[in-house]
């Protein structure tokens, strides 16, 4: 059966996937109302949203994760009390609520410069197992000090002042490490060569170096445009970045836009609440990705909108939208965002698929990667 | 409960395939063993396409309520901090039913396909596994019980410094914030098995829980006699160690029906609740690890006909008392030194 997007929107089907992390994406988060601050190291608030996110019919959840507590600061530890720190290993956390869900994809995040591939694969195929198939992967590479003395090591590259400009000179200063966990892709691929089908992987990239990574190992890259025709520049700089690295055309990278979303009924509400969060926090909210304040209905407008994005038949396939309180913003996803996308006609009104790949549209089989 | 209660725990066998159910065998085992009021079930490391340990505890956790889960895993080609952060993070989402079997670990082929391997030659493998504990001890420990206020009022959600940590030893020199808070058991339960003389001093160095081989009664007494010394020797009360023994049994429906020369212990049902409570009263182990064996038949027949004898005899709860591992076992919760002195 075909989507109604199919029938009535006259667009491809539109994947939603929600990212979560701690209290949500505002440091300021756990200080909101409804946040359960005490409960952010409990299998029961995991499996609270997820199975919340399940009901909402999403493709997936990602698991944030980092081997390093949380810090404003790019080069170490911050002394903050008043932000969330510290974290459960997102693997553990997507295998503990495995058998809780029955569709929903679970997409933790890991380290790929300091782990070992033989593990992560063999962890990600296991959770592929909990989850009957419902299983992706989001790599994560670390160039931060702590990290690598955490293992012992050297940091592998050292980003310095004047790197800190873009994306792009971020992302050339720390090109030893995409190359890096490019091979790591590629080996966990060739690890998976016994499990079929490999599990979907998915990278978050700001730029051309990451966007060929995603190219190179990736089934889905998570994009931070900040306007429809940011969104068309970026869509461009992706199939630029695909044609680099010489995917083959059958394996068409599906491409999710991030947004940070703070959402109430009432309009200019989720502003001011935002505004309060910002006022607690000492500091306006900060993100790669574009931070929408609004009504669900108001959402699901931009969202379409930039969904109906056409640059030479690039197209975004969807949206991770970032929480910025929970459980509140992804409530107001899964209970007010998803049925007006529904009554547009632009999202699905059932899971038609029980695994990830299915959800996503990718192959069944277990496509043989160089 | 005044008659001394049997521990018991349970090594699942290594499926050579796992089939298409998911982890559905292992989940089955896990609940039978639940049902029985087993301590634990120890999941040993397998090559794929066995299931990765921790991330099928991690599962597991969600389809069982009180029962322990032992990942056994070698220290070889792994990193404290990762590891500890796994096992912590088993702890938390388990609501404090994790433990660590250390294991010697991979050899061969394994190991040489880690990218950062660092493995330490095989004489020097003891004192790695025990340093790595040690590390992985000081991460457990970097955080304080109440280093998390998570109180918005206040607007205090962590404690300055909460997860610092150094460490300098032989094989690791480590620094940094560990990022899991710390675990509901403090520690998770660290498993250590005795295969041979030389591994009883480590385990009586750092171990909660010692793996012996079945043997007979006067021997397990032995043992046991042994291991008090050691514990002494290394400042640790006789109480802070529960001593199990690796038996593999045969249950039949008459003494003969159940003959096996290979496993520890035959008979029918009554003979086997009577021969395993007899050793423990005797002054041996303190409990049992059910190990595979050919003849054993399903964890289910051992649940349904051996324990209810162990419970009639009032040598095995009927219900869980507690609810973390060092509940059932009888062990401390692990305490931190406090700030102060550990700073």
């Amino acid at each position: 059966m075909t989507g109604p997007a199919d029938t009535v929107h006259g667009l491809p089907p539109l994947h939603l996937a929600v990212a979560l992390d701690g209290a949500g994406w505002h440091p300021a988060a756990w200080r909101a109302e409804g946040a359960r601050p005490g409960e952010l190291f409990t299998a029961g608030y995991w499996a609270g949203l997820v199975t919340e996110a399940e009901h909402g019919l999403l493709d997936l959840v990602t698991f944030e994760d980092a081997l390093a507590v949380q810090s404003v600061s790019l080069r170490g530890p911050d002394e903050r009390t008043d932000q969330v720190r510290g974290r459960l290993d997102a693997v553990l956390i997507a295998s503990r609520v495995a058998p809780l869900t029955s569709r929903i994809g679970l997409v933790p995040t890991t380290n790929v410069t300091h782990t070992e591939p033989l593990h992560l694969s063999a962890a990600l195929a296991t959770l592929d197992r909990a989850g009957h198939g419902r299983a992706g992967w989001r790599p994560q590479i670390s160039a931060r000090a702590d990290d690598a003395a955490h293992f012992g090591r050297r940091p592998p590259a050292t980003l310095r002042e004047d790197d800190l400009g873009s994306p792009e000179t971020i992302s050339a200063r720390l090109a030893p490490l995409f190359d890096d966990a490019a091979e790591v892709l590629a080996t966990v691929r060739r690890l998976w060569d016994g499990h079929r089908p490999a599990l979907p992987v998915t990278v978050l990239a700001h730029a051309r170096i990451p966007y060929e990574l995603a190219a190179r190992g990736g089934d889905v890259v998570f994009v931070t445009p900040h306007s429809p025709a940011d969104a068309a520049a970026v869509l461009t700089e992706v199939a630029a970045a695909a044609t680099a690295v010489a995917r083959p055309a059958d394996r068409p990278l599906k491409v999710f836009a991030d947004l940070l979303v703070l959402l109430d009924e009432r309009p200019g509400e989720a502003a001011r609440q935002k505004a309060r969060l910002d006022d607690l926090d000492g500091a306006p909210l900060a993100s790669d990705a574009e931070v929408f304040t609004g009504t669900p209905a108001e959402l699901a407008d931009l969202l379409l909108a930039w969904h109906a994005v056409d640059t030479a038949g690039l197209r975004l396939d969807g949206f991770r939208l970032r929480p910025a309180r929970l459980p509140h913003d992804l409530l107001a996803i899964t209970r007010a965002l998803v049925p007006e996308l529904q009554r547009r006609g632009a999202f699905r009104t059932a899971y038609t698929s029980h695994t990830l790949h299915g959800h996503l549209g990718l192959p069944a089989g277990s496509p043989r990667w160089a | 409960m005044s008659a001394q209660q049997i521990h018991l725990a349970v090594l699942p066998p290594v499926a050579d395939d796992p089939g298409p159910d998911g982890l559905a065998g292992l989940t089955r085992l896990a609940r039978t063993a639940e049902r029985g009021g087993f301590d634990f079930l120890l999941l040993p490391e397998s090559a794929p396409p066995g299931p990765e340990v921790l991330t099928a505890l991690g599962a597991l956790a969600a389809t069982t309520t009180r029962l322990g889960l032992a990942a056994g895993l070698g220290p070889v080609g792994r990193q404290p901090y990762e590891l500890a952060r796994r096992l912590a993070s088993l702890d938390h989402l388990s609501g404090g039913r994790a433990a660590w079997s250390v294991t010697p670990g991979p050899e061969g082929p394994a190991v040489g396909a880690l990218r950062h391997a660092a493995s330490p030659p095989d004489a020097d493998r003891p004192a790695h596994a025990a340093e790595f504990l040690r590390a992985a001890r000081t991460l457990w420990d970097s955080w304080a019980e109440d280093d998390v206020p998570a109180d918005p009022d206040g607007g205090v959600f962590v404690r300055p410094g909460a997860g610092a940590f150094t460490h300098r030893g032989e094989h690791f020199a480590l620094d940094g914030r560990f990022t899991t808070p710390r675990a509901p058991q403090g520690h998770p339960v660290v498993v250590r098995t005795v295969a041979s003389a030389r591994d009883l001093d480590p385990a009586a160095a750092d171990a909660d829980v010692v793996i012996v081989p079945f043997t007979g009664l006067e021997e397990a007494r032995r043992i046991r006699q042994d291991l008090a010394g050691r514990l002494a020797a290394h400042g640790r009360s006789p109480d802070g160690l529960r001593i199990l023994s690796a038996v593999g049994y045969a249950l039949g429906e008459t003494p003969s029906a159940a003959r096996d020369g290979a496993a520890d212990v035959t008979g029918t049902p009554r003979q086997v609740a009577d021969a395993l409570t007899a050793q423990v009263r005797g002054g041996g182990p303190d409990g049992f690890l059910l190990t595979p064996h050919p003849a054993s038949g399903p964890l289910e027949d051992f649940v349904d006909l051996v324990v209810p004898l162990l419970q009639a005899d009032g040598a095995h709860r009927t219900l869980y008392a507690g609810t973390t591992l060092r509940d059932h076992l009888g062990l401390a919760q692990a305490r931190r030194p406090s700030r102060e002195n550990a700073v």
